[in-house]
């Protein structure tokens, strides 16, 4: 638990990096669909163009619009202090972080769903409601697969839980290990408004779930909310690679490896989203009940895998 | 003073209040005064008295002879009893300055001075409660407790609505106090004496022992607004003034936690099946509460079904730390104990803010439907604000208090998951996830809650018409808003308050082992990064500010996806924004609705609405009641109506009396 | 080899999982056909590549309820054009409730059992009382005829993996007999199936009840 100065670092590859799995996922879907795409660089300009811009604000709207957006990024931003990014140890490591890590993707959600439902638009009041409702249904299965990393580990702090992992009881926990990450793959797309639960690239707003909550937010407000949301990707992205980085081998070898996993979770994702069609929103539930039914699962082979 | 004069110089001083208060008669405003400067006097007194006990960790103890019978004058404190007397008169002043006014509009009356007198005997009986050391003493102090509460609630006794919500607190209150009745007895019975030294002394078969149990389960439970014995709870909380809302929601609800924990240490070390049954009854008061809490449309009603949300967590930690304490888990069983303890506190807290300002909202529009507010927040800036915090804080958001009451809980059933032995693991491991699914509905609920009367357009005119409440009002939000930051942000602080009752519960006698493992260290962590969010946030704000510095900032109407003529009745309501919740749900909840689709291509009526039946009324005590109703039918020829029958019966008593006497 | 044995264990109990939640037939019959081969597969990895008796059973499992019955099945879903099961009796999300539930219990079933019998482990005796359950709850909750076939194949499944925890105990006969009579029992449902399916032009069982005789 000793923190050094350096530590801070392993929060820049989040920082830097995280817009970068944007472009990732939307040059892998124009890809898959035979298209060129937009550079992958794109979402860095968006974010810097809508940091030079001016607001636009709704006449309904108070202060709770306006701090929504810097409130929720920074959120996010604390949470990204306990995610060790390969070889670089997290700023903020203590037993039970992981329990605060979820709390504070909460708060940056709550402050999300308090600036839309601030705007008195139906369409970013439906918005929030979907995002209240599914994220409250994604909320036991993530704690049902932190439960089993920190079970696996007998730990309670994500930078113990993670990246421990080793050859030697490699094969007796993959099983579980390889369900519980297929929980969370489920989680990551809701959480993340991905299809099959939400379509970021629609453009209807009865359709959408994230995009229509922040339909009035605009200039440096946008910014922060897009970069928040690309921050969240990376961080559960983070959590999923992690599971599976080894301790040992030289710095450099398992930064590339953490990176390369990074961005193999993003053509991932855009490789599902190529494939896949939109859920009914009804089932939207049922996906992260399978979410959740999966985690236990992972759970019940670990404590049936400790007993002879 | 000692601290024993002290401690018993609080409810002394309040009773003395009372009285003063009803003797003010009409003068009402004169009765407020009083009844602030005596609980502020009381919770002086009190909360010093606590404080020697807490920080010497020396408890005490007094007994006088008394004339009634079977019954001695017992009290003493310990770190429980001090902890919950702090707890019930600091929270005692802000209600009763709230209080004043919240009843500032309605003018003097006889009436309003009775119940300044009944607020004041409600918090000298509570703390009463927490002091007593006798069956008896304790059992008069409870139906206190009880009654002077009863008469809070019916204070809008114009109301039918109201009498008949009072009436099934009545009802609900004295069936807990049955119980209670029943447990004291059996156990005296064998202890031959009332007293609570006696009663921890006596020996207790195991079967005894879990009748006990049962008994206290229902008779605190139903103070506590456990389900499924919670059913009065979201009638009557409703059906009081705010300021006795806040009161009875945020601190006498936590009479029955008092209860169940003196039960605790009284009987022994505790079996492990208690630990189960706490921790089950707990998780389902939890789901349940904050499902209906989403159903509901009336505000005061919502707050009130987290009420039974929140209990329900308190006793899952409660549950988590009794079965770590039965395993052998010294350390765990301290952080689920000190979880539970400080929720205690917190829900206190973020409670009596919720009914504060949702209180002030609701007055100002004169309706506690959710579907007629909005858009207060503009019009009501600290009211809105403050709801905000507490919304937060109900959610367990860092940085405030819940998080942290949360977090112990949490830590100890991870923990418990991880080191018990197989079963307790097993049990503590699921639990987990139902807690989160908790905190994820009771963000949902707390956003819509907030978002519907709080922020938007106003639905109705009488929203739009609201005005800021006075700063007698204003006040003991914004200070409730800081204790519950402060107690966040201060938590290895707040945990010196509650760790010697936590061990008492844990039956260690330090807490080396949790300061080393669980406690401190990874607390402040906690503490530490709810500091760090602050100034993220902070440095955020900044930069948003420079970065709009000296650009366009212009204002247009909220986009409309097109639609030229938005009226504020399409905002997005209450029950819309609950319904992705409680839909996949349908099955389990049961909801009615009532539906008129339009027809035709101009339809002229449509209408929706939707009902959620609490499921302990509908299948555990409409049955009951109804049974209840025939045998009561059957006694119905008893009652004649005339005086000669009745005098009858007094005559037929005696003879039967004895009768009984001689042939005996 | 373990980990072998483990992860066609997991993959069983997903199949379990996958089989209670879906609505196609042809997934349903398919599931069952891979779950029916995974449990072949590991008659040999648990009893050894060099028993002869593992390989007659191996072979006989892998034959008819990997090969034959499928086939069969996938004709009658064909004739009949039942490609889904509409009207279950339960959600399809309740179902999974169900399913998840079950394997809950199957585990603390096996966690109960005698050490004698959990000589293979407990995930092997876990898995067995899961598939059981499973199949028991699509005879449950499933109206048509051949969803409740698969529901007794997928109930036998789970006897055959129970009997693979008793090791070789279990006489090479009775494994046949059990084999065989799943066969003749599918089969004849095969025949009834399509049946029914002429006579009535459809094949809902619950729709049987009409065949009562009124009371006059």
């Amino acid at each position: 638990m000793t923190a050094h100065w350096w530590n801070a670092l392993a929060v820049l590859p989040a920082l830097l990096l995280s817009p970068l799995l944007l472009g990732i996922i939307g040059k892998t879907k124009a890809l898959a669909a035979g298209r060129k795409g937009a550079p992958l660089l794109q979402p860095y300009r968006d974010l810097l163009r809508l940091l030079g811009k001016g607001a636009v604000y709704g006449r309904t709207a108070t202060w709770v619009f306006r701090a929504a957006p810097a409130i929720s990024l920074a959120a996010i931003l604390t949470a990204s202090l306990m995610l060790s990014a390969g070889p670089l140890a997290a700023p903020l490591a203590f037993s039970g972080d992981l329990v605060l890590f979820a709390y504070l993707l909460a708060l940056s959600r709550f402050a999300l769903i308090a600036g839309a439902m601030d705007t008195g638009s139906a369409f970013e009041g439906m918005g929030a409601s979907r995002e209240a409702a599914f994220s409250a249904f994604a909320e036991p299965a993530f704690f049902l697969v932190l439960g089993v990393l920190a079970w696996e580990e007998k730990a309670l702090s994500l930078s113990a839980i993670l990246g421990g992992a080793d050859v030697a009881s490699w094969s007796a926990k993959i099983p579980s290990l390889a369900l519980a990450a297929t929980a969370l793959f489920l989680i990551l797309l809701a959480e993340n408004s991905r299809i099959p639960v939400d379509d970021p690239a629609t453009h209807l707003e009865l359709t959408m779930i994230h995009e229509v909550m922040v339909l009035d937010h605009s200039g440096p407000d946008l910014a922060f909310i897009l970069y928040g949301s690309a921050l969240k990707l990376w961080l559960f992205s983070a959590v999923l690679v992690s599971m599976f980085m080894f301790s040992s081998g030289p710095a450099w070898v398992s930064m590339a490896l953490f990176l390369g996993g990074m961005f193999g979770v993003a053509v991932l994702v855009g490789v599902t989203e190529s494939v896949m069609a939109r859920l009914r929103l009804g089932r939207v539930p049922q996906l992260l009940g399978l979410a959740a039914v999966l985690a236990g699962l992972a759970a019940l082979l670990l404590m049936a895998g400790g007993r002879p | 003073m000692n601290p024993e004069a002290l401690a018993l110089a609080a409810p002394a001083s309040l009773l003395i209040g009372a009285a003063v208060s009803l003797a003010c008669g009409k003068r009402s405003g004169v009765a407020a005064w009083v009844a602030i400067l005596a609980t502020s006097f009381a919770a002086v007194l009190g909360t010093a008295s606590a404080a020697n006990v807490l920080r010497s960790g020396a408890g005490w103890s007094i007994e006088a002879a008394w004339s009634l019978p079977w019954a001695t004058f017992s009290v003493g404190m310990d770190g429980l009893s001090a902890y919950f007397l702090a707890f019930i008169l600091a929270l005692a002043v802000p209600a009763a300055a709230y209080g004043k006014g919240y009843l500032a509009h309605e003018g003097d009356s006889r009436w309003a001075g009775a119940s300044w007198a009944f607020f004041q005997i409600l918090v000298a009986s509570m703390a009463v409660v927490v002091l007593a050391r006798d069956g008896v003493l304790f059992l008069i102090a409870w139906e206190g407790m009880s009654v002077a509460s009863f008469f809070l609630v019916i204070h809008d006794h114009r109301r039918p609505e109201v009498r008949s919500d009072a009436l099934v607190y009545l009802v609900a209150t004295h069936l807990g106090a049955a119980a209670l009745a029943a447990m004291f007895g059996l156990w005296g019975r064998g202890a031959g004496s009332l007293a609570f030294a006696a009663l921890q002394g006596a020996p207790l078969s195991r079967n005894v022992a879990w009748v006990l149990f049962l008994l206290a389960l229902v008779g605190f439970g139903s103070k506590a607004g456990l389900a499924p014995f919670h059913v009065w709870l979201p009638k009557a909380h409703p059906a009081a003034p705010s300021h006795v809302s806040a009161l009875m929601s945020g601190v006498m609800i936590k009479m029955g936690i008092y209860g169940l924990m003196r039960f605790i240490l009284m009987s022994g070390p505790p079996p492990a099946g208690w630990g189960y049954a706490l921790l089950g009854i707990g998780a389902l008061s939890a789901v349940g509460g904050v499902l209906y809490a989403l159903a509901q449309h009336d505000l005061k009603r919502l707050l009130a079904y987290h009420s039974v949300e929140n209990v329900g967590i308190i006793t899952m930690g409660l549950g988590a730390g009794l079965l770590a304490r039965t395993a052998g888990l010294e350390a765990v069983a301290m952080a689920a104990l000190c979880g539970s303890l400080l929720h205690v506190l917190n829900h206190g807290l973020f409670k009596s803010l919720l009914f504060y300002s949702g209180g002030a909202a609701t007055q100002a529009a004169g309706t506690r439907n959710m579907e007629r507010l909005g858009g207060l927040l503009r019009r009501m800036p600290v009211t809105g604000a403050a709801f905000l915090a507490g919304a937060a804080a109900i959610c367990a958001l860092p940085p405030f208090n819940g998080f942290v009451s949360e977090w112990l809980i949490y830590s100890g059933l991870f923990n418990g998951a991880l080191q018990g032995p197989g079963a307790v693991s097993a049990v503590l491991f699921v639990t987990i996830p139902l807690l989160a699914l908790v905190g994820g509905l009771a963000l949902a609920c707390f956003a819509k809650a907030s978002g519907v009367v709080f922020l938007g357009e106003p639905r109705s005119e009488e929203a739009a018409r609201c005005k800021e409440v006075s700063p007698w009002m204003t006040v003991p939000m914004v200070l409730t808003a800081l204790a519950c930051a402060g107690v966040g942000l201060a938590a290895p602080w707040a945990l010196r308050i509650v760790a010697p009752a936590a061990r008492e519960l844990a039956g260690i006698s330090s807490n080396a082992a949790w300061n080393t493992s669980l406690g401190a260290g990874p607390l402040s962590a906690v503490v530490l990064a709810g500091w760090m969010l602050l100034i993220v946030a902070g440095i955020m704000l900044g930069f948003r500010r420079l970065l709009l510095k000296g650009k366009a900032l212009s204002e247009a109407p909220t986009w409309g996806c097109g639609y030229a003529a938005p009226t504020a009745r399409m905002q997005y309501t209450a029950s819309s924004f609950a319904q992705p919740l409680l839909e996949p749900l349908s099955r389990l909840m049961r909801p009615s609705l009532r539906k008129r689709r339009p027809k035709g291509i101009f339809p002229e009526r449509a209408s929706f609405s939707s009902h959620y039946d609490d499921p302990a009324d509908r299948t555990i005590f409409d049955p009951a009641i109804t049974l209840l109703e025939r045998l009561a039918g059957a006694l119905r020829p008893l009652q004649q109506g005339r005086l000669q029958v009745y005098l009858l019966y007094v005559l037929l008593t005696l003879v039967a009396l004895i009768a009984w006497e001689v042939l005996a | 080899m373990s980990s072998w044995v483990n992860a066609i264990l997991v993959a069983v109990l997903l199949l379990d999982l996958l089989l209670s939640v879906t609505s196609r037939l042809s997934v349903l019959i398919r599931g069952f056909a891979v779950q029916a081969a995974g449990i072949a597969f590991l008659a040999l990895l648990i009893e050894g590549f060099d028993s002869r008796h593992a390989w007659i059973v191996a072979g006989g499992t892998l034959a008819l309820k990997a090969v034959a019955i499928p086939y069969f099945l996938n004709r009658a879903v064909i004739r009949t054009n039942a490609r889904r099961e509409l009207e279950p009796l339960v959600s399809y999300g309740t179902s999974l409730l169900l399913a998840a539930l079950g394997v809950l219990l199957a585990f603390a079933l096996a966690a109960r059992l005698p050490m004698e019998a959990r000589r293979a482990g407990l995930l092997i005796a876990a898995a067995a009382f899961a598939t059981m359950i499973t199949g028991l709850l699509l005879l449950v909750t499933r109206t048509k005829a051949l969803t409740e076939v698969v529901g007794y194949l997928v109930l036998e499944n789970g006897i055959f993996l129970f009997g693979l925890t008793l090791l070789g105990r279990m006489p090479l006969l009775v494994e046949m007999g059990i084999l065989l009579d799943v066969f003749v029992g599918a089969f004849v449902m095969g025949i009834v199936v399509y049946n029914i399916h002429r006579t009535f032009d459809h094949i809902d069982v619950s729709a049987l009840t009409t065949l009562k005789e009124d009371e006059p």
